[in-house]
């Protein structure tokens, strides 16, 4: 695992030779004021000690509108336009983790999706390890953490002076080597300040001790806690559609193409048979639906919780549900 | 990268069948535009497809034919919705996708030696022909035990493959027992519910195996019989439906607990449900 530190006077620099290959996004503050991701340059500077973007990332890899095929002259077809090359610089651990877990459904080796694959193939992922932590960030919970480098080819920690690069990947170690002439190496004060950034990040958060136990315990899928939440849950979709781990998907037909939209297990319809029958007929199965696919079915499929922490959640629920508060009770 | 597994096969409508008296199910034999399609179409009774209108959509089909039938496939479709409506409005020559196969067979390899009980009801029999079709071929019939059949539909009318139903019945290596819930006139056979005609007919559980596909309130009934009867949970095998669309375990929407039934299933052993939570 490769160390070199970057100074923050060759970050432009650097990001200008990745521009040279391809398109570069990166944290900017947008017409709203919030800080998001960003095609790179804009006239307004780069944003390093932002929280996190309002919305993930998982749109470059799942597009919310994505055609699969064409209907051209009878035919079904693929028509494949080049994919061009991304580099999304300064997207959060948290966010990056959870493309390590989409790929475990949509790289599946058994199955490859192979829209996700090439979209994931062709984006380089740099992220930038936390500044800061909210109150409903819980990364460290799920296994994930400030510092997780799980999902990006960098992993990069801002310090007094400039960047300090991880490689995680073979990609990853490609983009250093290119860059030699701009990067140092990485001192062993330069880590152990990174260290002691993370760890204080780390710090901040607040646990949820159970996050990855609550819903494999007996009884949880029975607990009368599902109908409370259920009663409140509006089934707007937020909490989905927000969730850097959420994938699930529609295919629809329009009159010269297939479709794939982002859906989500709140809505009524997802589940709903021709016959009228619906296996999850009320909010409180949908709910359930939800935090059982990301605390238990996920951790029996692939041994790791699908939820990366990030909060989005909890902070975007116009109704303030807390996944945290029933993987709290349940686990007491 | 292998074939992308969201683009169908094209095929044609080469004949369609009505199979009942409501006239709302309808079988469509399709034959695949080229060779080298029905070259890597390879099924196993049990498993399912996804036919594709281009502009209609997508859904998923059991396949009611056996392999051993040669090229082409066959399905039996009732009119429920958009994409049904829109399939029973073709003629034959229409042009229509085939994306599969998909899902997990019926435990193929657990069955020589076994005496086969298959039990199905309404418009779930689909795959159980297929099924049937397989284990009557000449060159399998022998490595089977006894064959059992329990078919129930509402009415005399409403049973599907009535003719092949009727040369079943005329063989002495099957025993098809055919159940309504309303006779009319010329009615001779069962009356009643399938959960009672099995347990009229007390089949068995020694060496056998259990092949059920039908309506929710068939299963809630018939399991039970099952199980008095002595069948194992893992001698009492089930296919399942839920809403799907991508077929390939990615879009999220079929999944009992852990378990994707496109993916997974749709065929499960009783055993392998009771893990699962009851949600279907
Ligand atoms: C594994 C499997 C095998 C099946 N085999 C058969 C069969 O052999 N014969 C038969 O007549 N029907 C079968 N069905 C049910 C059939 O898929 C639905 O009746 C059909 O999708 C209804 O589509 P629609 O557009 O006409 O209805 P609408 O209500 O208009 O449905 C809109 C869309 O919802 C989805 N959908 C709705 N109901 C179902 C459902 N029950 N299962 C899956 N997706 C659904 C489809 O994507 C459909 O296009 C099977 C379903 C599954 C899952
Ligand atoms: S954001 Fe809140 S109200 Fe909306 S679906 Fe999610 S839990 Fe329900
Ligand atoms: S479930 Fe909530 S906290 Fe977990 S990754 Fe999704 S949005 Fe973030
Ligand atoms: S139909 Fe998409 S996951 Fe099963």
């Amino acid at each position: 695992m490769t160390e070199k530190l970057l100074s923050l006077a060759n970050l432009d620099p650097w990001l200008a030779r990745l521009r040279e290959r391809g398109s570069v996004y990166a944290p900017g503050t947008d017409q709203a004021g919030e800080v998001a991701l960003r095609e790179w340059p804009q006239p307004e500077p780069l944003v390093l000690d932002y929280k996190n973007f309002r919305e993930p990332p998982k749109a470059f890899f799942l597009p919310r509108n994505q055609t699969l095929l064409y209907f051209r002259d009878g035919k079904t077809v693929e028509l494949n336009s080049a994919v061009p090359e991304t580099f999304l610089f300064g997207i959060r651990p948290c966010d990056a983790r959870a493309l390590a877990l989409l790929d475990r459904v949509f790289l599946d080796g058994d199955q490859n999706d192979p829209y996700y694959a090439r979209l994931r193939e062709k984006t380089t992922v740099i992220a930038l390890a936390c500044a800061q932590a909210m109150p409903s960030c819980f990364c460290a919970s799920v296994g994930s953490g400030p510092g997780d480098g799980s999902g990006a080819d960098l992993l990069a920690v801002a310090l007094e002076s400039g960047l300090l690069f991880r490689a995680g990947s073979g990609k990853g170690e490609g983009l250093l080597a290119e860059a030699a002439d701009l990067l140092a190496e990485a001192t062993p004060a330069a880590k152990r300040e990174a260290a002691e950034r993370i760890q204080g990040v780390t710090a901040q958060l607040t646990p949820v001790p159970t996050a990855d136990s609550a819903l494999r315990l007996r009884g949880s899928y029975d607990s009368p806690l599902w109908g409370t939440a259920g009663q409140k849950c509006l089934g707007c979709g937020t909490c989905s559609f927000l969730c850097p781990t959420c994938h699930c998907f529609d295919i629809t037909d329009e009159p010269d193409r297939r479709v794939r939209t982002w859906d989500c297990c709140a809505y009524p319809q997802f589940t709903l048979h021709a016959s009228g029958h619906n296996p999850r007929p009320t909010p409180k199965e949908r709910w359930r639906q939800r935090l059982m696919h990301k605390f238990r079915y996920a951790v029996e499929n692939f041994g790791v919780p699908f939820c990366a922490g990030c909060g989005r959640c909890i902070r975007n629920c116009p109704v303030s549900m807390d996944l945290r508060t029933v993987l709290k009770e349940l686990g007491a | 990268m292998g074939r992308n597994p969201y683009l169908p096969y094209p095929a044609r409508i080469a004949e369609t069948v009505i199979e009942n008296e409501s006239r709302d199910i309808k079988t469509f034999r399709l034959a695949f535009e080229d060779p080298g399609s029905a070259a890597e179409f390879r099924h196993l009774p049990g498993q399912f497809a996804e036919l594709s209108l281009p502009g209609a959509g997508e859904a998923p089909f059991g396949i009611a034919s056996a392999p051993t039938e040669g090229d082409g496939l066959l399905f039996s479709i009732k009119r429920a919705g958009v994409f049904t409506a829109e399939l029973h409005s073709l003629e034959p020559g229409a042009p229509i996708g085939v994306r599969g196969p998909l899902g997990r067979p019926f435990p193929w390899e657990r069955m020589p030696g076994k005496n086969l009980l298959i039990v199905g009801g309404g418009f779930a029999f689909t795959t159980l022909r297929a099924l049937i079709k397989q284990l009557l071929h000449p060159a399998q019939r022998a490595h089977y035990g006894s064959i059992l059949v329990i078919y129930g539909a509402r009415t005399p009318g409403e049973l599907m493959y009535r003719s092949e139903l009727a040369e079943w019945q005329k063989r002495g290596d099957i025993s098809v027992h055919l159940t309504v819930d309303k006779a009319d006139g010329g009615w001779q056979q069962h009356v009643g519910v399938v959960p009672a005609v099995l347990e009229k007919l007390k089949p068995g559980a020694d060496g056998a195996l259990a092949i059920v596909c039908g309506p929710p309130i068939m299963l809630k009934f018939t399991l039970p019989a099952l199980a008095s009867l002595g069948f194992s949970e893992d001698a009492v095998i089930l296919s399942l439906e839920m809403r799907m669309k991508c077929g390939i375990g990615k879009c999220g929407r079929c999944n009992i607990g852990g378990k994707y039934v496109c993916k997974d299933g749709p065929v499960f052993t009783r055993r392998e449900l009771a893990s699962l939570p009851a949600e279907y």
